[in-house]
């Protein structure tokens, strides 16, 4: 591996800059997640999870152990904005707060 | 929605979960995400050594197909396209079909989302055509599609082995199988002896340096202790091993614990398969990646852990029934994974307290003997 080695294939995020992250600071994948968006792409960082983990162990020397995995958000797939927005038959957790929003305020 | 047991994943160890519970009378649901059942079992041509013994003559998609069978008499309710996204707040799970989202109400949940595999990153090993030796499996025994002609495998374990011969037997030239180490480690050393005959190089005391081309990989190029080598190719199988895919534990707030041996962060559960989140339970390589049996095995002990807990059998005959499938279980790992079993104890142990185990009589003692 070099600096220029992709290790988010997702966003695009190389060696280089998941070791500056580190330089800085960070400890955790939310660490460098938050300064790179590295594990933010639509893999949900399936992929860099591990990549990532190994090169913090090596980089801080903590045991993959103590390298905590991403915190992962809902929802765990893409869906489509008309399902959380409005049209959907069903319930959504955001349609319903797009539901307290005041009618005119939407238009 | 509403059903007894929730099932997250149509794999083998959803699919023999299924099975367990929904024989015995309860209405159960599977959630599946592609679109078919029998999860990575399907593009499997091989049959295993380490399987519960009625599978053994079997190879992959068979097993995936006889269990398919097994399960169709009960009416299970099958939602396939369909995927776990989230959980409300109410404790109901949500489930995307792409079009919508709608909560499923159920009294238990088994996840069954199996694993994952891991990248081995190099230089330019992003370019198209370099993929995981998974991928490169599914698309000749499943879409029947050829990767290309001529490949390198990067990763030695069992799986690139079996991989190797199958590329041969469909026309593809497989140049090698480049490993870093010094040796490579088999359950199954005739495997070796196989790769040998077919003339593919084992490459020890290799690294892959980077890809080349443009617009697609065509040249690998590797080094030893004899320097560097270009290896002309157009595309390139990663094995980096397979860790259990967490997402569907983090979302419903399961606790985790490292162990290297089961494949890295595994959900904590106790005997049962139960997690720390009251309810879900989890089965197959989701409970660390050990053998091919455990895949059924754990499905079943999860499926009648929840039959127990639901009252469709009494505590005798759920004991009963544990202790035959954690004895199968041990027939089958004493022999071919040791090292698992009894990380997987210590997995119980570390999340229940000291001698929690000791409770599967028999089995217990042979652990400690
Ligand atoms: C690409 C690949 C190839 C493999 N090939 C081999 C091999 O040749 N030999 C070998 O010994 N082992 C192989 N394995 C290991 C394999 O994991 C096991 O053989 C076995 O299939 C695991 O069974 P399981 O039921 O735990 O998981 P799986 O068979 O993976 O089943 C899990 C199912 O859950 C579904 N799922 C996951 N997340 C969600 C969600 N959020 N919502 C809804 N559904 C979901 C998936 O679509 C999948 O069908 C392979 C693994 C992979 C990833
Ligand atoms: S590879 Fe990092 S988010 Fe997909």
């Amino acid at each position: 591996m070099d600096n220029t080695t992709i290790i988010c294939r997702c966003e695009e995020i190389n060696q280089e800059e998941i070791e500056e992250a580190i330089q800085i600071g960070a400890e955790t994948f939310d660490d460098i997640k938050r300064l790179t968006r590295c594990g933010m792409g639509p893999c949900q960082s399936k992929i860099c999870m591990n990549l990532v983990s190994s090169i913090i162990s090596e980089k801080t020397s903590h045991p993959l152990s103590q390298v905590p995995v991403p915190r992962l958000r809902i929802p765990l797939r893409p869906i489509q904005i008309s399902t959380l927005a409005t049209g959907s038959s069903n319930f959504s957790s955001v349609k319903s707060v797009m539901d307290e929003v005041e009618l005119d305020e939407r238009r | 929605m509403e059903t007894d047991v929730l099932i997250i994943g149509g794999g083998p160890a959803g699919l023999s979960a299924a099975y367990e519970t929904a024989s015995r009378g309860l209405n159960v649901t599977i959630i599946e995400e592609t679109w078919y059942l029998g999860g990575q079992l399907v593009q499997q041509t091989q049959s295993f050594e380490d399987m519960p013994n009625h599978y053994r003559q079997l190879c992959g998609f068979e097993i995936a197909e006889n269990l398919i069978k097994k399960v169709e008499p009960f009416g299970i309710h099958v939602l396939t396209d369909h995927t776990l996204i989230g959980l409300y707040e109410n404790g109901e799970m949500g489930i995307s079909n792409d079009r919508d989202v709608f909560p499923v109400k159920a009294s238990k949940i088994i996840m069954a989302t199996g694993a994952a595999e891991i990248a081995v990153p190099f230089p330019k090993w992003t370019l198209p055509g370099i993929m995981t030796a998974g991928a490169a499996q599914i698309l000749i025994n499943r879409d029947r599609v050829l990767p290309g002609t001529k490949t390198i495998l990067i990763g030695s374990s069992s799986f690139a082995f079996e991989l190797a011969k199958q590329l041969h037997e469909v026309g593809i030239e497989v140049k090698g199988i480049v490993e870093q180490q010094s040796d490579i480690v088999l359950q199954n050393n005739c495997l070796i002896d196989e790769i040998e005959k077919l003339n593919i190089p084992i490459l020890k005391n290799t690294k892959v340096i980077e890809a080349e081309g443009k617009g697609q990989v065509e040249t690998l190029v590797i080094e030893s202790n004899q320097g560097p080598q270009r290896i002309d190719v157009d595309f390139v199988c990663l094995d980096g091993g397979r860790n259990p895919i967490l997402e569907a534990f983090l979302i419903a707030n399961c606790s985790l614990s490292y162990r290297k041996i089961l494949g890295g962060w595994v959900p904590d559960y106790d005997l049962n398969f139960e997690t720390s989140s009251e309810g879900v339970y989890v089965a197959g390589n989701s409970t660390g990646i050990t053998s091919k049996a455990a895949i059924f095995l754990t499905g079943s002990l999860s499926g009648i852990s929840v039959c127990e807990s639901l009252g469709k059998i009494n505590s005798t005959e759920a004991s009963q029934m544990k202790n035959l499938f954690w004895e199968e279980l041990y027939q089958v790992e004493q022999q071919v994974n040791l090292e698992g079993w009894n990380s997987r104890l210590k997995h119980i142990e570390g999340y229940m307290g000291p001698n929690s185990h000791q409770s599967l009589s028999g089995i217990g003692r042979k652990i400690n003997g």
